[in-house]
């Protein structure tokens, strides 16, 4: 077995007994990253090899020195391109910034740097985060390694390629509507997002700031949940954030599930549901019961409004966030501006892709006067009414299971020229985002196709620890999923 | 409720964007697309449902009245397509006269 | 900076609750704040933070006094924000381009509507004068107008004799001074008045003073058609202002310069001009009673009724006068004289007013001469030493010696003959020239008073011979 191909409790345990070090794994790690590359595309930026090894080597040195050493100290891990790094482009997946080098970090990265962890490089999303198929990037499709012929999911689809590819054992994305589950489930990974408020979003690049959180990515559930404990906790640099201690999600006391109450939510299961990911997530459900979970039908009502709320508040807030993108402090400008006035939608207009300008002009149009309480408040109440529908639910379970996405991973290009039909990809995502819950996708099997099937489970505010364990449990017993073959 | 070419290009000035003629046309058409979506909400009775802007219930987040860290205005400016000094040039604000 | 998030400094809370409180207005339980949505080049995030449907405070007022009479003025709200940058439009060598310094962005600061209660520019000028003085008392700004510290947005809008309706009205912004406030409100007036005049019709929009020409010049509209899309910043959480933080700020609170006002005519019976003068600033009202206070133990049941209006004439005119000749703050002089001086030990008075309240105290007591008197206090300003002493040092002390005076107006007499010739056919005024002269040759030691009576007794009576 290569060093790349490790998970990362095995690199843990692998570091920890010196079966091999830093150097070595970050070696592989890089050597993989060149083999796949030209297939995947992951990366946008990947840092120089040079300085990479030489940090791998001073957290060997640390380690060889007995040296406390952080929880991820000398693990390669990768970060998605719309969180800061100083000194590192920061893109988004956008000719706007394609030339913007941050000049400070985003809490994660500088909680990254402190837990010891190495950055190997930034990965490709759809432009803002705006997209459920990385082809929204303004430089490149990243391919889906599981069939090159297909999308990795989006928005964080760099992230989860790259750690399905084997290029990183773990990886930062964000998810605002589901954009670390979709692309995670899509590409056969565990991809964790928090609790609203769980993790800073300082220095996360804005796109919708009441539903944007930084999430985690990983081959198995162990690493998801070591590398979100190394993030998360409350940041005075932003208001946002919880003051919730930060728990161990992860503890090794119940390996099986006995006295949880597990909820199935019946809406989860509707038409456009794809009869070879309902049974795949059935299937799972079974191993869930065996382990002495009770699993129970219950009901989020509002669910299908959840598209049509979700998209009106993330482009009312995106409108606001991407209006500092003007052609005067950073990023694009125009060479074709005879005044301001020019210079504003010149810039915008070349800076910026297709779906970005609908996402503005949509939230713009939803906020302007005569709108606002037809489409963007409405919006706000439908939000309470589905996290009412949560609440209600978690007054009698402890989790929900249900598939993360209504598909398996679908053709590059198939719906890049449907707006609507790339948004209903997101219906079993987006209520978590609107309630501020934490859930993750866990694959759960391939389907008839051959694709990964994602299983999402949900808890209730801040309680990831139980989340956790049901995910764990459930790998155990269905085992580390696999990577993809003949990459 | 549909929106027309029209309204399509006032939101636009509102946006800064700028759309060539057939990008207005074709725009039109997708966002009247998309607005059928969120028409689906006209379904839900929201009487007396308070509006769900912030998920967190926490209040009162402050910080004390000392100065934080800062940027040196090199590094603040660096990012800046064009600039002058300490400051970002732009066209004149003011027509000229 | 994209990431980049806002966190409420808690000192602009308290500092906005006490703006609220001093301009009577009722301050909401919980307030949020909103996103102003517009472009411009000052505005480095595409809208600005401020507060829309949850502001912290308002339906308040102020009643200032004017001509002798009150007249009140509506506050309509109360709230806090953050600044923009700052445009440079000229003064730079390329004229087609615009410099902006974005110093300023973020830092918060605090609003004050008004209702449309302000009829002519002398009502504006006393209203804004009256809410500074009330804003500098509070400490929540400096007062320095030139400094930014302090800004003005004005709107005005003319009414036609004997309509009833407002007219359409502009905003005038960058107003960095009250005289050009005054200046502005009286070239928009005028502007307004004579586009009615020729039958056009007031335009509602933003014009920016252009202090050097004197004249507003529109600015470039914000928006297309004004549509600020105001919706919850959800990058902040909503605040409170608890019944606790209410007293925290209330109790912390000063006196507000209109009470301070009515407290001193009535404690110490100076007229309504000096105490006008006297409460302009926090510090000088502090040095006023302090000094009064020091003054009034120094000199025990003597003291003279006209104490408090003597220390009000020195404050006003003498110090005052001292700090404009060198160009120096009363904070500086005061730091100045505790610097040097040490704090007097029985009732903690800072050197400052101790040392005023000495020099005074003599002149009360006659034991100098007015003008021995400016010159011990400017001797005093510049020393450490006791005025006490400082006063026999520089030999300053009146000089009341009956037989020493009579000696010395014998010799001005006797230097002039024509002079005493003129006083005794009838020229009485030269009887100040004599006391002049008298106190000249003392240099301004003699007690004119004794003066003028000896000189009275060697001319015998004037005029009649």
């Amino acid at each position: 077995m290569k060093l790349y191909e490790l998970t990362f409790s095995q690199i843990r345990a692998g570091l920890l007994e010196g079966d091999f070090s830093s150097r070595e794994l970050t070696e592989s790690v890089l050597d993989r990253v060149e083999r796949v590359e030209p297939t995947v595309s992951a990366f946008v930026t990947v840092r120089d090899r040079g300085e990479i090894l030489a940090e791998a080597a001073a957290a060997d040195a640390r380690r060889a020195a007995g040296k406390r050493q952080g929880a991820l100290c000398g693990v390669p891990v990768a970060v998605k391109d719309n969180i800061s790094t100083r000194g590192l482009a920061t893109t988004c997946g956008s000719r706007m910034l394609e030339s913007y080098v941050p000049p400070y970090d985003a809490t994660a990265v500088s909680r990254l740097r402190d837990a010891g962890a190495i950055l190997v490089g930034k990965t490709n999303m759809d432009e803002f985060a705006m997209g459920s198929s990385n082809e929204n990037s303004a430089f490149c499709a990243t391919h889906n390694p599981w069939d090159a012929g297909r999308v990795p999911g989006g928005s964080s689809g760099g992230s989860a390629a790259a750690v399905a590819a084997g290029e990183v054992p773990l990886a930062l994305g964000s998810d605002t509507g589901g954009s670390v589950r979709q692309p995670a489930g899509f590409c056969g990974v565990v991809g964790v997002k928090p609790t609203y408020g769980r993790v800073s979003r300082y220095g996360l690049v804005a796109f919708a700031s009441s539903l944007d959180q930084i999430g985690t990515m990983s081959r198995d559930v162990a690493g998801a949940a070591a590398l979100l404990e190394a993030i998360a906790g409350e940041d005075p640099r932003d208001s946002t954030t919880a003051a919730e201690p930060v728990p161990p999600f992860l503890s090794d006391a119940g390996v099986d599930l006995k006295g949880l109450a597990v909820g199935v939510p019946d809406e989860y299961f509707s038409d456009g549901l794809d009869p070879s990911v309902a049974e795949r997530v059935r299937d799972a459900l079974e191993i869930i019961r065996s382990l002495g979970a009770s699993v129970q039908t219950i009901s989020i009502p509002h669910l299908r409004f959840g598209i049509a709320a979700y998209y009106l508040v993330a482009d009312a807030e995106a409108s606001a966030n991407l209006a500092r993108y003007d052609g005067v402090k950073y990023g694009h400008r125009t060479d074709h501006a005879e005044d301001l006035d020019g210079l504003y939608r010149m810039s915008r207009s070349e800076g910026f892709g297709a779906e970005v300008k609908r996402r503005i002009m949509m939230g713009t149009y939803a906020l302007s006067a005569g709108y606002y309480d037809q489409y963007y408040l409405k919006a706000q109440k439908v939000r309470t009414l589905l996290a009412r529908d949560f609440e209600k639910a978690f007054e009698s379970v402890d989790v929900l299971v249900a598939p993360t996405s209504p598909t398996t991973a679908f053709a590059l290009g198939e719906r890049v020229h449907d707006p609507v039909s790339m948004y209903l990809s997101d219906v079993y995502t987006v209520p978590v985002n609107l309630a501020g819950l934490p859930a993750l996708s866990v694959p759960c099997g391939l389907s008839t196709s051959g694709l990964p099937v994602g299983l999402q489970i949900v808890a209730d505010k801040f309680r990831e620890p139980v989340m956790f364990r049901v995910a764990r449990a459930y790998e155990r017993a269905a085992g580390v999923f696999p990577a993809p073959p003949g990459l | 409720m549909a929106v027309e070419k029209g309204d399509v290009e006032h939101v636009a000035t509102l946006a800064r964007l700028a759309f060539t003629e057939e990008e207005l046309v074709a725009f039109t058409t997708e966002m009247n697309g998309i607005l059928a979506l969120f028409e689906e909400l006209k379904e839900v009775d929201t009487d007396g449902v308070e509006p769900a802007f912030r998920v967190l219930r926490r209040r009162n987040v402050f910080r004390g009245d000392e100065p934080g860290e800062m940027l040196p205005p090199d590094e603040a400016l660096a990012n800046a397509p064009d600039r002058h000094e300490d400051a970002f040039r732009v066209p004149a604000v003011l027509p000229n006269d | 900076m994209p990431g980049a998030l806002p966190v409420l400094n808690e000192a602009v809370v308290d500092l906005a609750t006490a703006v609220a409180l001093a301009l009577n207005a009722s301050v909401a339980d919980k307030a949020g704040f909103a996103r102003k949505n517009y472009f411009y080049p000052d505005l480095p995030k595409g809208y600005q933070i401020t507060q829309h449907a949850e502001p912290l405070a308002r339906d308040g007022h102020l009643d200032i006094e004017l001509e002798g009479r009150i007249l009140r003025v509506g506050i309509h709200q109360i709230h806090i924000e953050e600044d923009a940058g700052k445009s440079v439009h000229s003064g730079h060598s390329d004229s087609g381009s615009s410099l902006i310094d974005m110093n300023r962005c973020g830092v918060p600061l605090v609003e004050i509507v008004t209702h449309p209660d302000l009829r002519d520019i002398d009502e504006a000028d006393a209203f804004l004068n009256e809410l500074r003085r009330i804003l500098v008392c509070l400490g929540v700004t400096s007062g320095e107008m030139h400094e930014g510290s302090l800004r003005f947005d004005t709107n005005i809008s003319v009414r036609p004799r004997g309509a009833t309706e407002m007219g359409a009205r502009t905003e005038i912004k960058n107003l960095n001074s009250f005289r050009a406030v005054r200046k502005a409100l009286a070239y928009e007036a005028d502007r307004q008045s004579r586009v009615l005049r020729d039958g056009g019709k007031v335009v509602h929009e933003t014009l920016l003073w252009d202090g050097s020409r004197e004249r507003a010049v529109p600015m470039r509209s914000k928006e297309g058609a004004s549509d600020y899309r105001y919706f919850p910043e959800p990058d902040l959480v909503d605040f409170e202002i608890d019944g606790r933080r209410l007293e925290r700020v209330r109790e912390s609170m000063p006196e507000l310069p209109g009470a301070a006002r009515r407290r001193l005519v009535e404690v110490y019976a100076i007229p309504e001009y000096d105490a006008f003068v006297l409460t302009a600033e926090p510090s000088m009202l502090r040095l006023y009673e302090s000094t009064v206070g020091a003054l009034l133990r120094r000199l025990g049941p003597d003291a003279p009724p006209r104490a408090a209006k003597t220390v009000s004439n020195w404050v006003m005119v003498v110090l005052a006068g001292h700090l404009n000749e060198r160009g120096i703050t009363l904070a500086e002089l005061s730091a100045r004289a505790a610097s040097r001086g040490p704090t007097d030990g029985q009732d903690g008075t800072s050197a400052l007013p101790s040392r005023l309240a000495d020099v005074i105290a003599l002149r009360l007591l006659g034991e100098v001469s007015e003008p021995a008197a400016r010159r011990l206090f400017e001797a005093a300003m510049e020393s450490t030493r006791p005025v006490d002493e400082l006063v026999e040092t520089l030999d300053l002390r009146t000089v009341s010696d009956e037989d020493a005076l009579r000696s010395l107006v014998r010799e001005v007499l006797a230097a002039h003959p024509d002079e005493v010739a003129r006083y005794h056919t009838g020229t009485m005024k030269l009887m100040r020239f004599f006391v002049g002269q008298v106190l000249g040759r003392t240099g301004g030691k003699a007690d004119p008073e004794l003066a003028t009576r000896i000189l009275l007794e060697e001319l015998g009576p004037g005029g009649t011979t």
